[in-house]
């Protein structure tokens, strides 16, 4: 313990230099304003600035700022989510659900306050996790064998399909379509085109960013054209920034559930800040006196969340420098970015890069006091640049997120993936189908098909090894339950009204 | 003016009053037939292995029965709910901008499609819209191609 703390002061030594402050604040600031705009998210920009920051900084420098960008998105991302239901990046979905709505009901201010400081919390309970309890994590998590990850990914998808607010078939119909759009690509374990139906595109995959962005960004463009003349994105005031005693009372348990339901997801390849904010929006609806409030404006609903996704961000470190394995997409980027700095993340940085390892880490507590400065009196301007009528933002949402998708990887193909995608969103919102469920089940679609095929391989074929292994036993059973108890509940709703 | 606010108003014929949530069936029933054809070619136990096409068939199976019984009249009063024009029209006009991108540029495109869009879904004036029009453009273009360097040619026939 001591020998982390004595590093960890170090770590704070490297940090506080001004060419690293410099780098952090630069990050925070443009990870701000990128999780701010729809459309431009931290994948895309920390891919377009790798090598920017090759050229321009040391090795620290560029990667405590990389690094800023991506939590700095996570706060940034509940700005757009809570006042134009357009997530800012993937993990502020969720933050949709009751952020807009408090919005609607001029109770925009509370909401972003209360996400800026569960940001900020969660970003804090994260980074000490990591500095001491990390390492023990990220093994226990690397311990899960197949049959574990592929129940843990089967239960992600069961309670986000949950999620969706009407019968729970929709939400597992979009669960099974995600799962299909997600397996399309290479065959990770034969290397075999799957489902790409021939086209060349599509052998890497469809692309997660363009598909959300087309979903969640165009959807709500569409949709928005349906309303009556001069409706506009934003109908609310703010609102007064400070939260009630009840706001507090509500959202102060949530911040600490989410902090350590998004801690521990971000510790396990394959979680990630979506994930973490997912599960801690489902825990809270279940936790709550009032669930019925859930999609409503439940304050619970934004703080938990937001919590869970900057918690999450944080602790997908783990697996990425001690382990050598990235989480999600950024964490991926983030892993190239060192690569070209010749960092081989692992096991070995702790004694090769000792100082970029807690160079980093202490950048974290530094840059995060950053964020809740930048975030809670900077909020207000802003809401001045996204209050604007919206036949001038609607045509300006479309080109950034062109534009954004495009720069991803410079292939129009995703432009393609993108528009689709737009449409079937607003499809799915004149439906009333939720399409987070889609969403999640596309980004564990892999982890689902490759722990499945191994966990049989081990098996020897047999299905017995996800219940007789006792964690993977669990999990299941958990899963079971939450389906059971959504379709009796729907029914017994459904039956009661007709 | 009357017959804008006419065309605002307007929804789509009655035979596509059901359409969204019978469409999203549809889609769903489609997406699992061609998916688990192609996963049955795939094949789902290669050499006495689990293959490739296993899960992906086994999803398209399930989804197929979800979409069977999704595919019926509206349960909830929001389910009824019809498709209009203007969502469509954006559609229309967002995929023709896509289409034009990457032979016209950006800037000519993108001004053409500001200027479509805020006359004919929002009846701003025509100078209003291209002056917008002009600015977003301009916005957008110095923050990808000049900040961000996205390599994107600015017109036709230019890199």
């Amino acid at each position: 313990m001591s020998s982390a703390f004595d590093m960890l002061l170090y770590g704070f030594s490297l940090a506080f230099q001004p060419e690293n402050l410099i780098f952090a604040l630069i990050g925070s600031v443009l990870g701000t304003f990128v999780g701010v705009l729809p459309g431009l998210g931290p994948v895309a920009t920390i891919a377009v600035l790798l090598p920017l920051t090759y050229q321009a900084g040391s090795p620290l420098g560029s990667i405590i700022m990389l690094s800023a960008i991506y939590y700095g998105a996570m706060y940034g991302g509940s700005t757009t989510s809570i006042l134009m239901r357009l997530p800012g990046e993937a993990a502020s979905v969720i933050t949709c659900l009751d952020g807009y709505e408090m919005a609607k009901q001029g109770r925009a201010g509370p909401a972003l306050a209360i996400a800026a400081i569960g940001s900020f919390v969660a970003g804090t309970v994260a980074i000490v996790g990591l500095t001491f309890v990390g390492p023990a994590f990220a093994n226990a998590a690397v311990d899960f064998g197949p049959p574990e990850m592929f129940s843990l990914a089967l239960l992600g998808v069961v309670l986000c399909a949950s999620l969706s607010g009407g019968p729970p078939l929709r939400g597992i119909a979009m669960a099974l379509a995600g799962i299909l759009l997600g397996l399309v690509g290479v065959d990770l374990m034969t290397g075999v085109e799957r489902l790409s139906m021939g086209s060349i595109n599509l052998t890497g995959g469809i692309e997660l960013v363009p598909m959300l962005m087309g979903l969640f960004g165009l959807g709500e463009v569409f949709h928005n054209l349906s309303k009556q003349d001069g409706a506009t994105l934003l109908t609310t005031k703010i609102g007064k920034l400070m939260p009630t005693r009840r706001d507090w009372r509500e959202s102060i348990p949530a911040i600490g559930r989410g902090s350590v339901v998004g801690f521990l997801i971000g510790l396990l390849p394959g979680g990630g800040a979506i994930l973490g904010s997912l599960l801690s929006y489902t825990m809270e609806k279940r936790v709550s006196a009032h669930p019925e409030r859930f999609g409503k404006g439940a304050i619970a609903g934004v703080a938990g969340p937001e919590s869970a996704n900057n918690a999450a961000a944080t602790s997908s470190f783990v697996p990425l420098l001690t382990l050598g394995l990235p989480g999600n997409a950024v964490t991926a980027v983030l892993f190239a970015g060192l690569l070209i700095q010749n960092i081989q993340p692992g096991p070995m940085m702790l004694v090769q890069h000792a100082d970029i390892f807690w160079g980093v880490i202490a950048s974290m507590y530094v840059g995060n006091m950053m964020l809740l400065v930048l975030n809670l009196p900077l909020v207000g301007l802003w809401v001045q640049l996204l209050r604007v009528p919206f036949w001038l933002l609607a045509p300006a949402i479309v080109m950034v997120s062109v534009f954004g998708t495009y720069s991803l990887r410079n292939n129009w193909f995703d432009v393609g993936v993108l528009l689709v995608s737009g449409g079937v969103g607003y499809l799915f919102r004149a439906a009333a189908y939720e399409a987070a469920p889609m969403a999640m089940a596309f980004i564990l679609a892999d982890i689902l098909d490759t722990s499945l095929r191994q966990a049989l391989l081990m098996s020897d074929h047999s299905l017995g090894i996800f219940f007789t292994r006792p964690r993977s036993g669990v999990i299941l059973a958990i899963a079971a339950v939450v389906v059971v108890s959504q379709l009796y509940s729907y029914h017994r709703r459904h039956r009661r009204t007709s | 003016m009357r017959a804008r606010t006419a065309y605002r108003s307007s929804k789509l014929s009655p035979w596509y009053a059901l359409a969204p949530g019978r469409l999203v069936a549809g889609m769903f029933m489609t997406l699992a037939l061609v998916f688990g054809a192609a996963s049955w070619k795939l094949g789902y136990w290669v050499h006495g292995e689990p293959g490739p096409g296993l899960l992906p068939l086994g999803t398209s199976l399930l989804l197929a029965v979800c979409a069977a019984f999704l595919y019926g009249p509206p349960r909830e009063p929001e389910e009824a709910v019809v498709l209009e024009r203007l969502p469509l029209v954006a559609f229309a006009l967002l995929c023709a901008y896509g289409l034009a991108l990457p032979w016209g540029g950006m800037v000519l495109p993108s001004v053409i499609f500001g200027v479509l869009w805020m006359r004919l879904l929002h009846q701003r004036p025509f100078l209003v819209s291209l002056i917008v029009s002009a600015l977003v453009t301009g916005a957008g273009t110095l923050m990808f191609k000049v900040l961000l360097k996205v390599p994107m040619s600015l017109w036709p026939g230019m890199s």
